[in-house]
């Protein structure tokens, strides 16, 4: 079922980290576009992906990773304080498990996509990450960590002590 | 007018301003395209992506072809705009490609200066 609520205005929540510092966030009411048209437009290109939820733009991806699917997080100097601040740190690739977050990071730094991953699997020895994540406008999406819109050059893992 | 695919899947896929604004810039049409929006009203069209798109577009390619134009577009701006408007202060917040070059220029000159002078006009440049 899609989450929107009618078409309100946008608004915002509060919104902090473990130490306290406000986190600005933007929760968007109005449906954007015709949900099938977008969802058809990146499922051809990503036919494995699983669709797990309905088009929503009340929250992003980081909002689904950090703020439990309230609220949109888009400063990408808020992503970084939460990283530092909810005290996450990099996992190596292979000591990746199911819970720790992926971030992906463009060439100019923008944490431009995160999920979380949800299922690790060795096939024959290659090690394959899932990872549930919520791809802008659209749905979340359940896929291979390197198979999504976003660049995947760049990727970390990281785990909330 | 035709927006290329590439527009609407930046559009749709976004989960930060910075990607839409990547994905417009590396678009080589844009120069061409920023011409084109400029002609449009944008809210006389009927597809709803379509015409974000053309705001995004007079928006962005206002900010690196046409400064006054971007200018006059962002004080106008309404904080209430989808991400629109978080396109547009993060814009405001970027340093434009020309100046931060002339802002380096300069500074390599003030350089330059300084160490001929401090070892008797003798020129080093960075390499």
């Amino acid at each position: 079922m899609p989450t929107q609520i009618g078409s309100k205005p946008d608004s915002d929540i509060i919104l902090h980290t473990r130490l306290r510092t406000c986190i600005q966030n933007l929760q968007v009411w109005s449906p954007l576009v015709d949900p099938n048209i977008s969802k058809a437009m990146f499922e051809s290109e990503f036919p494995r992906a699983v669709l797990r939820t309905e088009p929503t733009e009340v929250y992003n991806c980081h909002g689904m990773v950090f703020a439990a699917r309230r609220t949109k997080i888009i400063e990408n100097a808020d992503v970084q304080t939460i990283l530092n601040e909810d005290s996450y740190h990099e996992i190596p690739f292979m000591e990746v498990l199911e819970g720790d977050i992926i971030v992906y990071f463009a060439g100019d730094g923008d944490a431009e996509h995160s999920g979380v991953i949800c299922r690790i699997q060795d096939l024959q020895g290659v090690r394959m990450i899932f990872v549930v994540s919520k791809w802008g406008a659209l749905g979340e999406y359940i896929h291979k960590h390197n198979e999504c819109p976003y660049v995947t050059q760049n990727m970390k893992f990281f785990r909330a002590a | 007018m035709e927006i290329p695919e590439k527009i609407l899947r930046a559009i749709l896929a976004a989960n930060t301003p910075r990607y839409i604004i990547r994905e417009f810039e590396s678009l080589k049409e844009l120069p061409e395209l920023y011409k084109e929006v400029k002609l449009i009203d944008a809210s006389a069209t009927e597809n709803a992506l379509t015409s974000l798109a053309i705001e995004y577009l007079r928006i962005i390619g206002s900010y690196f072809y046409d400064r006054e134009v971007f200018d006059a577009l962002s004080k106008n701006w309404s904080d209430n705009r989808h991400y629109l408007s978080k396109v547009v202060s993060t814009l405001n917040n970027l340093v434009r490609p020309n100046e931060m070059q002339i802002s380096i220029n300069a500074t390599q000159a003030e350089s330059n200066i300084t160490v001929g002078q401090a070892s008797n006009n003798i020129t080093v440049t960075s390499p």
